[in-house]
């Protein structure tokens, strides 16, 4: 059974239609990625799955439930995790505040009588998610402060901190070097089964390094989908997007 | 120079080292330890003037009268108190939530009108029903207040539903319009709150279980009353503050998105957050009443909204302590311009362009309010002196291995 299904979802704004009938199944374990020309709708796509838009019309299922009007916090509690192609964490908290504040939504919300240290779980799995993503080191310093490829992995960090069943990367290595961005690859391939990922990239050697199948967005219509030797082969697709 | 006298224990620069650390440690229970015994020194103030007088010493006493002039008085310190406690719960939203509220009037006003509306109609011939006043021949402080505790929380959570889904400048002008018709309310209802008059006939507030007297009659004992109630408010909001709540409060400031998409529901962690803020102004507002033994429209009004503000911006809202700071000025210079520097040039009664000419001062070249610009600084300095310390011991290193490798040749 797909751990994430959408059927015939679109959003409208205004006359523009972002997301057009898009009909998409995503199984547990894999690692997905979608790829598409600049507006294509991959973003929004993203949105209506993670509930920050409620779709036009069709259906957001995930883990057979039908979430489409969910709020988004409550996706997050459902397990569904994600991070933006602008990089959107708590520049001024601290890095692991950063990590601790997310992994205190699976614990508590409004717990006014204790202090954050006695909950001596949620610093250890911090440190945990800190030790995955390398950094340890700056644990204590302001997040805003960090070079931009460190605040894409604490970004990451604060995601897997959710304890998400499945994880939406946007465009992970926007921004980063080459070398960087090879090793997010492998660092997200890493990440995968028992964890789902579906994967916004533009780095084409990324995408194909590390996908398990690769869908194709085009004018936010579905293209095409297939195994990276299939969607390689796909003439359309070459026409659209291939083009090297 | 006798070698044997015991040497300066300090240097004046380790002095101020050692000083600032004590303060950095115990200046909290410094100060509460001032404040405790605060009306006791005031009195010994007033005391010594009587006694040198009654010695012939008229001129030592008239110096001693001046001087206790730019001292703050009993009086003047419940006002502090009492803003400290108003100016921390509003910072619960502004400082910690990142939400301005423009209405905070509304809930210092209605803890004040609770109280006083209990105290002034729950009497034999007004509109109170006879079971009522037959309950209490007196009412008791306790009940007005504990009403009160349960007035303002509702009133909160009601104006929160309301305004805590509107963010930046629309929440301030919502709030903003929500306080204005709690103040037109009260002018309306004037035959209930007594209108632009103020209402009186407070006369008797009593503590029932210990059959104490607080009011006007009684400036120490109202002091103590008032600064046992703040502290207590003061350090649930400090417990609330640093708890795991406190800390989805400042994710929810720093970015509301990041902290939804973290699986926080923001909307009621905003109402939680305003209903807090306003149940605990409420009480700062029935607390407000007490010394005077009348609720002045003022308590309602837009101004003193404005007030908290104020005084949260000048002592720093990124401070927990930083309304107490704020306060403190507030009132002090007030009262300084208004009763001692009008006494050398006429022009200090203005002391609301004055005050506010400060604040613009203070917004302009230091924006995070005069504590949070001494805990930058303080910051900064240990910093510095870290990354010194650092400097040195790397220096030593490299010098202890030169000389070991020389040495070794
Ligand atoms: N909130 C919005 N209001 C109006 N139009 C929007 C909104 N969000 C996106 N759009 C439009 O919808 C279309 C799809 O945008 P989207 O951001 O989903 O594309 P994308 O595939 O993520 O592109 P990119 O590769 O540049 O990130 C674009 O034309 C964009 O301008
Ligand atoms: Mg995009």
């Amino acid at each position: 059974m797909p751990i994430l299904e959408t059927k015939n979802l679109s959003k409208h704004f205004g006359a523009l239609i972002a997301v057009d009938g898009v009909d998409y199944a995503v199984d547990s374990g894999e690692l997905r990625s979608i790829i598409g020309p600049n507006g294509a709708g991959k973003t929004t796509f993203f949105n209506m799955i993670a509930g920050d838009l409620i779709p036009t019309s069709g259906q957001v299922i995930f883990d057979g439930a039908d979430v489409s009007e969910v709020p988004a916090h409550e996706r997050s509690h459902m397990g569904i995790g994600r991070t933006y192609q602008i990089t959107n964490i708590f520049p001024k908290l601290s890095v692991l505040e950063n990590i601790r504040i997310a992994a205190q939504s699976r614990k508590m919300t409004f717990n006014l009588w204790s202090t954050v240290p006695s909950h001596k779980e949620l610093v250890e799995k911090s440190d945990g998610i800190l030790e995955r993503i390398n950094l340890t080191e700056k644990r204590d310093e302001l997040a805003g402060t960090l070079a931009h490829g460190e605040q894409r992995y604490l970004e990451i960090g604060i995601a897997l901190a959710t304890d998400p069943k499945l994880l939406l990367l946007d465009e992970p290595t926007a921004g980063m070097s080459p070398e960087e961005t090879i090793q997010t690859g492998e660092f997200i391939k890493s990440l995968a089964d028992p964890l789902t990922i579906v994967l916004v990239e533009h780095d084409m050697e990324v995408v194909l390094g590390i996908s398990d199948k690769i869908t194709v967005l085009h004018n936010g219509a579905f293209l095409a989908e297939g195994t990276v030797e299939e969607v390689r082969a796909n003439a359309e697709v070459q026409r659209v997007y291939l083009r090297e | 120079m006798d070698s044997a006298a015991p040497k300066n224990r300090f240097t004046p620069r380790e002095f101020w080292a050692w000083l600032s650390e004590v303060f950095d440690n115990y200046g909290i229970l410094i100060l509460a330890a001032i404040l405790v015994i605060y009306p006791f020194l005031f009195d010994a103030l007033n005391e010594s003037i009587i006694w040198l007088e009654d010695n012939d010493w008229e001129e030592t006493a008239e110096i001693v009268a001046e001087f206790r002039g730019f001292v703050p008085s009993t009086p003047l310190m419940i006002q502090i108190l009492i803003y400290t406690l108003f100016g921390i719960a509003f910072n619960i939203l502004l400082g910690n939530t990142g939400m301005l509220s423009l209405g905070h009037c509304a809930f210092f006003g209605v803890g004040g009108y609770t109280v006083g509306i209990m105290h002034a109609w729950i009497k034999p011939g007004t509109y109170a029903p006879d079971w009522m006043v037959s309950a209490f021949k007196v009412l008791p402080l306790e009940i007005s207040l504990i009403t009160c505790v349960i007035v303002s929380t509702f009133v909160a959570w009601l104006i929160g539903t309301i305004c805590s889904t509107k963010r930046g400048v629309y929440f301030a002008m919502v709030t903003l319009s929500i306080s204005m018709i709690f103040y037109y309310s009260a002018q309306t209802f004037d035959d209930l709150t007594g209108g632009t008059d103020g209402l009186g006939g407070l006369e008797n507030m009593r503590l029932g279980s210990i059959n104490l007297r607080v009011g006007i009659m009684d400036a120490n004992i109202t002091y103590y009353f008032v600064f046992i109630v703040s502290v207590v408010f003061i350090a649930a909001i400090w417990q609330v503050l640093r708890s795991p709540f406190g800390h989805v409060l400042r994710a929810v400031r720093e970015n509301e998105n990041r902290a939804r998409i973290c699986g926080y529901n923001v909307a009621k962690v905003r109402l939680m957050a305003f209903t807090m803020s306003g149940a605990i102004s409420g009480i700062a507002g029935a607390l407000a009443i007490i010394y005077g033994e009348t609720v002045p429209i003022e308590n309602i009004h837009f101004i003193t909204s404005g007030q908290i503000v104020i005084i949260t911006l000048f002592g720093g809202a990124g401070t927990f302590l930083g309304p107490a700071v704020g306060s403190f000025i507030y009132w002090y210079l007030r009262q300084l311009m208004s009763v001692e520097f009008v006494k050398y040039l006429a022009i200090f009664q203005y002391w609301e362009a004055w005050v506010g000419g400060i604040f613009v001062l203070i917004v302009l070249f230091v924006p995070s309010g005069i504590l949070g610009t001494i805990r930058n600084m303080t910051l900064e300095y240990r910093e510095k002196k870290l990354l010194n310390r650092k400097a040195v011991a790397e220096a030593l290193a490299k010098n202890a291995e030169d000389e070991a490798a020389t040495e070794a040749e």
